[in-house]
């Protein structure tokens, strides 16, 4: 097991002896300090202190906020200040993992949605030929687009306001209900329009590539997604 | 109370190194060590940030034990460059003080002077 995992897993256990208060006071933090640009490790490293300072304030009875402040984000911002934070290589070793990784997922779902592989078991069951051309539509290189950019985006957006989630909880309560329906009537509609949208672009083919070369293309971007993985095991990503 | 917190501040970088040169330590005892000494608005959770400051630039090393109560502990140690931090902190500190006792070695005295004043007027 790699040291980060090693780590990560260690943490994980140590966790659980938290009491729900304190538990859920260093998943805010950590959370937080993911949406930074520091390390998993070195993430990892701070949440190791965390769980030691949280532990032992458990131990006194001293609540948490008594050591590390009552302001978490303040606290989160002062460690981000002071520890080592990413390189640039670190930086692009982590992207590529997560393009190599995002692209595998989609490029196999598209092959299991697009209605090709029922079209090669009809062919395979009337014994004629396969055809083994398949179409790279301009909706799906959209989608691929909007997907890892959304998922992205999401994941940032979840940590970076994570301290903020009952001040927006309370905002979101203290809208009438037929606001809030409007809201989510033009969400559903929004997200309606881009599933169309997507549909109309899925019409054009942008070029056609033999089926073989899906596995290979699946298989090169799940071993470049390997490989960095351990480079940024090794490098401490 | 902020001003005084505002001259820890600047003392405080010190008064870690000084703690820190005397015995490998954790954040915990390093707190529990400089309210020991009268800095008691320092917490482990303030010092912390400073002390990944102070790794990060090589002042402190640090290396993890087992604890008992199941995290491994981190506990710090002056590097050459920290004992050499260390060093010019007191050396700055003493010229500081000796500083400040000058301009200050006629204050308390004038501040007698204008209660005995101030008394007499009375």
């Amino acid at each position: 097991m790699s040291k980060q995992l090693d780590l990560k897993t260690n943490n994980n256990k140590l966790d659980k002896l938290l009491n729900v208060e304190n538990r859920t006071a260093l998943m805010e933090m950590v959370v937080y300090l993911r949406a930074a640009n520091i390390s998993d490790y070195q993430v990892e490293l701070v949440r190791q202190d965390l769980l030691d300072m949280a532990l032992r304030s458990q131990s006194r009875n001293e609540p948490l906020s008594g050591v590390i402040g009552s302001s978490y984000q303040s606290f989160c911002d002062e460690i981000i200040r002071n520890v080592e934070h990413r390189a640039i290589m670190q930086n692009f070793i982590q992207w590529l993992m997560i393009l190599s990784l995002s692209f595998s997922i989609l490029v196999t779902q598209d092959v299991v949605f697009s209605g090709y592989l029922s079209r090669v078991y009809h062919s395979l069951s009337l014994h004629s030929s396969v055809d083994t051309s398949y179409p790279i539509s301009a909706g799906f290189l959209m989608n691929t687009v909007v997907i890892a950019g959304a998922s992205y985006l999401i994941v940032y957006l979840i940590g970076k306001y994570t301290f903020q989630t009952k001040t927006m909880h309370a905002i979101f309560s203290a809208i009438s209900k037929p606001k809030r329906f409007g809201f989510g009537f033009l969400a559903g509609a929004a997200l309606m329009g881009y599933f169309f949208g997507i549909a109309q672009l899925d019409k054009f083919v942008l070029f056609s590539t033999n089926i073989i070369i899906y596995p290979a293309i699946l298989l090169t971007f799940f071993v470049i997604y390997k490989i960095n993985s351990k480079i940024g095991h090794a490098h401490l990503l | 109370m902020n001003e005084r917190s505002q001259l820890l501040k600047g003392t405080l970088e010190g008064c870690i190194l000084k703690v820190i040169g005397d015995t490998e330590t954790y954040g915990y005892e390093i707190s529990e060590k400089l309210k020991a000494n009268g800095i008691s608005v320092v917490s482990e959770g303030t010092i912390y940030p400073l002390l990944l400051r102070l790794e990060k630039n090589e002042i402190l090393a640090a290396v993890y034990k087992d604890s008992s109560l199941g995290p491994k502990r981190k506990y710090y140690t002056l590097t050459k460059k920290g004992k050499a931090s260390l060093h010019e902190f007191y050396l700055n500190w003493c010229e500081l003080q000796k500083f400040v006792d000058t301009l200050f070695c006629e204050y308390e005295e004038e501040q007698d002077n204008v209660k005995t004043t101030g008394s007499q007027n009375e």
